[in-house]
């Protein structure tokens, strides 16, 4: 007889009835109420796992640096997810990598993914799927986000810029594009990919908060020179590190608080400022310069330099002090109004001086997200500048210009 | 856990109702409901057992608790480090439909693909004319069920018992309950008691003098979703819990006030944390409100806590939900093994309402609003009795 008969078997007899003050012999018995102080986390809000995105064309380094940042002591436990993105998180496509091992395995073996239910939840699946990794995981204290042909990180970006005041586990920290200085060139003009509106290299730098220009050892001092016009070109602020093999110092990339207004935002520092000879990668030693709407250059450029994408940054200043409701403004119709002949902004970094602030305010915007955080306070007798470093499509400095001389306090 | 408030010597036989002396031994090993296991007597137990030994396994036709979402059945009360007093209860099987309602795409698969690759979970659709009219329907729908489970509160019920009254009155009207089968939820209405934030399901247990209650109902009618809760008293509670309802409340009105069209998504969530806070209460973050019309949930997101980068701002036409949930204590919350049941990390008490608006060019239509006959809620009831007792006519 297999089990199931003998069960059925079991119970076709009724069994003797036993008397209503009988306990179970296999006390389920009111469980005691914990001390709930045990589930609270602790006082304040916890410090989210940081995330970094790594994007970059197949082949441009992305592995080596991955490989790089887990076998470097820097006292943090990675995580590295390798993901097929589209254009949003997949989650059911995340391929979850153990440092130690070879092989990656599908995210859905580590952790439970739910089916998406948007049911008024907050937190999108990617956030909501890497917090449910790091609870049964809890060594891991820092996300590293490895994307392969993502035609625009933006959206992905986006969706793990979360609130602070969320306090969601995890908090995008920094993006980081490596590009192949071998064929950066030709990889900006190549026509966008089926389906795609941009240039894929082009949108992977405008992305970037830090940009490794890899394979420098294999190119002429002109090449990599050019290159760097190129991405200086696309997106002035990213901090451009040139290196061979990825080899960069960790602290450029990892937990560099870009997003929470403490990091290095790149916009304040003045290329013209630093001297010859400088090696401070975070200043941007290749050309900087202005467009107008026709992606002509006006100042400071080598006149053979052709740039190859239609995306490019605009950098604008103002010496008033800004209302920053009106800032707001300004900002929600640029990233929330697109139309087909206006600008299309992927990316802006700003340090603002706002009326009524002793306190510099840093903006960061990606995608259709962007947020003002106050940061270091003004010194005495500091001069007190806004400057704003916008990346994207279709910019005119111009008119960019007088939308932002509106938003003077008056 | 005994699973019924009757004390022992209370209960009555399954079968015939006398005194009941003996239960079934196997219920007792597996925990199960005693007052289904109760007999008078030997004869009566033998007599039933064709029937009763139907409980020993999970099935349609028995009382067990929600797992996996929903798409779950569990003899036994899953482990958990519950975070407050209140428990999972059994859920009674799932109730039917009949053919004629028109049904939402979950109702047969549980999913809801349309809905979640939709484009309007980037960009609302402004509704007017006929839209708009088909959503008010469907929102005073709402409002009409909303009061008769409001009515059908008290102490003793169970919230299973809300859930049918709501059930059996949406299908009256030719609607179909939205929360069923949502994504697998077992029930046609969420019903949070105390610690539970949000999303509580329905079950046995009866609600207690002093429970505070949520009852948050939401109907499909002619294609349209009316959303809408409010949080109820049970008998008489403490000073705490009623300042908790009412400061939710105003959180509620105040955000209300302010929207009109122009108005930043993101700014409902400064209104209402600013008047929680001032009254020492803290906001719910994890969940939000949420733009609704052809869909149950899609953009706009409303959130209720302070600095958050919603996109978006208010249009002529555009519909969606604020619902704020407010705590006594910590506003994170704690999942229960059911994967539904939203409890408070601390245990201590949360409440919330929710209306569903219609941005108009001077500002929005309440389109959930109270009626007349609406019953009241715990301070109209409090006001309406001191000025009986003054003889005043209080202002509405």
């Amino acid at each position: 007889m297999g089990p199931t008969e003998r069960d059925m078997d079991a119970d076709d007899e009724v069994p003797m009835a036993v008397s209503l003050t009988e306990q179970a012999g296999t006390t389920r018995a009111t469980r005691e109420i914990p001390s709930y102080r045990q589930n609270l986390s602790l006082d304040g809000p916890l410090k989210p796992v940081p995330v970094t995105l790594i994007t970059g064309y197949l082949g441009a380094g992305k592995s080596t640096l991955i490989n790089r940042i887990l076998n470097t002591q820097h006292g943090y436990r990675c995580a590295v997810l390798m993901n097929e993105f589209g254009e949003s998180a997949d989650v059911e496509r995340a391929l979850i990598k153990e440092p130690e091992g070879e092989e990656a395995s599908p995210l859905a073996n580590w952790v439970q993914l739910e089916n998406g239910c948007i049911c008024c939840s907050v937190k999108n699946d990617m956030v909501k799927a890497l917090e449910a990794l790091l609870q049964q995981r809890a060594s891991f204290d820092y996300i590293l986000i490895e994307t392969t042909g993502l035609a625009n990180p933006g959206p992905v970006a986006a969706a793990l810029w979360t609130d602070a005041e969320l306090e969601a586990g995890v908090c995008l920290d920094a993006v980081v594009t490596v590009v192949d200085a071998r064929n950066i060139r030709r990889q900006l003009a190549d026509p966008p990919g089926e389906g795609a509106e941009v240039c894929e290299a082009a949108a992977q730098i405008a992305f970037a908060d830090v940009v490794l220009l890899n394979k420098e050892d294999l190119v002429s001092e002109e090449e990599l020179r050019a290159a760097h016009a190129e991405l200086a070109g696309i997106n002035g602020s990213a901090a451009v590190l040139a290196c061979a093999r990825c080899g960069v110092d960790l602290k450029y990339i990892l937990d560099t608080g870009i997003y929470s207004g403490t990091g290095r935002l790149g916009v304040e520092e003045d290329p013209d400022a630093c001297r010859p000879g400088c090696s401070d990668p975070c200043h941007r030693h290749g050309v900087s310069h202005g467009h107008d709407s026709k992606g002509q250059h006006r100042r400071g450029h080598a006149p053979d330099t052709v740039h190859a994408s239609d995306i490019w940054a605009v950098t604008l200043r103002c010496e008033k002090p800004l209302d920053l409701r009106r800032l707001r403004l300004w900002m929600d119709g640029l990233l929330w109004e697109r139309r087909s002949h206006g600008p299309d902004l992927f990316r802006v970094k700003a340090v603002l001086s706002l009326a009524g602030e002793g306190r510099r305010h840093v903006m960061q915007a990606v995608h259709d997200l962007y947020d003002v955080v106050p940061a270091a306070p003004w010194a005495e007798g500091e001069a007190r500048a806004s400057k704003l470093v916008l990346i994207g499509r279709r910019l005119e400095e111009g008119s960019l210009q007088r939308g932002l001389d509106e938003c003077v306090a008056s | 856990m005994t699973a019924t408030t009757e004390p022992l010597t209370e209960l009555k036989c399954f079968k015939c109702q006398k005194p009941a002396k003996l239960q079934c031994p196997k219920c007792l090993e597996l925990d199960l409901e005693r007052d289904h296991a109760a007999f008078c007597s030997q004869q009566c137990f033998a007599a039933s057992w064709v029937d009763h030994k139907r409980l020993h396994r999970p099935g349609p036709d028995g009382w067990h608790y929600a797992t996996r979402r929903g798409a779950g059945r569990s003899l036994t009360m899953p482990d958990f480090n519950w975070t407050g007093p209140l428990r999972p209860w059994r859920i009674s099987p799932m109730r039917s439909i009949p053919d004629s309602i028109p049904k939402p795409e979950w109702y047969s698969t549980g999913r809801a693909d349309v809905e979640v690759s939709s484009r309007q979970q980037h960009t609302p659709i402004p509704r007017f004319g006929k839209a708009a009219e088909g959503i008010r329907a469907a929102c005073t729908l709402g409002r009409k069920v909303l009061d008769l489970a409001h009515a059908a509160v008290a102490p003793g019920v169970t919230t299973d018992e809300i859930d049918r009254v709501v059930h059996e009155a949406t299908i009256a009207a030719g609607a179909y309950p939205s929360p069923y089968n949502y994504f697998n939820f077992p029930k046609s209405v969420c019903t949070s008691v105390n610690e539970i934030i949000c999303h509580g399901i329905p079950d046995r247990r009866p609600l207690e003098n002093g429970d505070i209650v949520n009852v948050d109902v939401s109907v499909y009618l002619n294609g349209w979703h009316g959303d809408l809760n409010e949080t109820f008293v049970v008998g008489e509670v403490d000073d705490v819990s009623k300042k908790l309802l009412k400061t939710t409340h105003e959180c509620l009105e105040l955000a209300i006030a302010a929207c009109r069209p122009g108005m930043r998504y993101r700014d409902v969530g400064d209104i209402i944390t600013r008047h929680a806070s001032a009254a020492g209460l803290s906001v719910v973050k994890a969940y939000c409100g949420h733009g609704i019309g052809d869909l149950f949930h899609c953009a706009p997101n409303v959130h209720h806590y302070a600095h958050n980068k919603a996109r978006g701002v208010m249009k002529e036409g555009e519909v969606f939900t604020i619902e704020p949930m407010i705590c006594v204590g910590s506003h994170r919350d704690k999942t229960w093994p059911d994967g539904w049941t939203a409890a408070t990390e601390d245990g201590l008490r949360s409440a919330q309402f929710e209306h569903q608006l219609l941005i108009t060019p001077q500002g929005c239509e309440v389109l959930t609003a109270r009626l007349p006959t609406s019953p009241p809620l715990w301070w109209e009831v409090e006001d309406a009795s001191l000025a009986a007792k003054t003889g005043q006519v209080l202002s509405v």
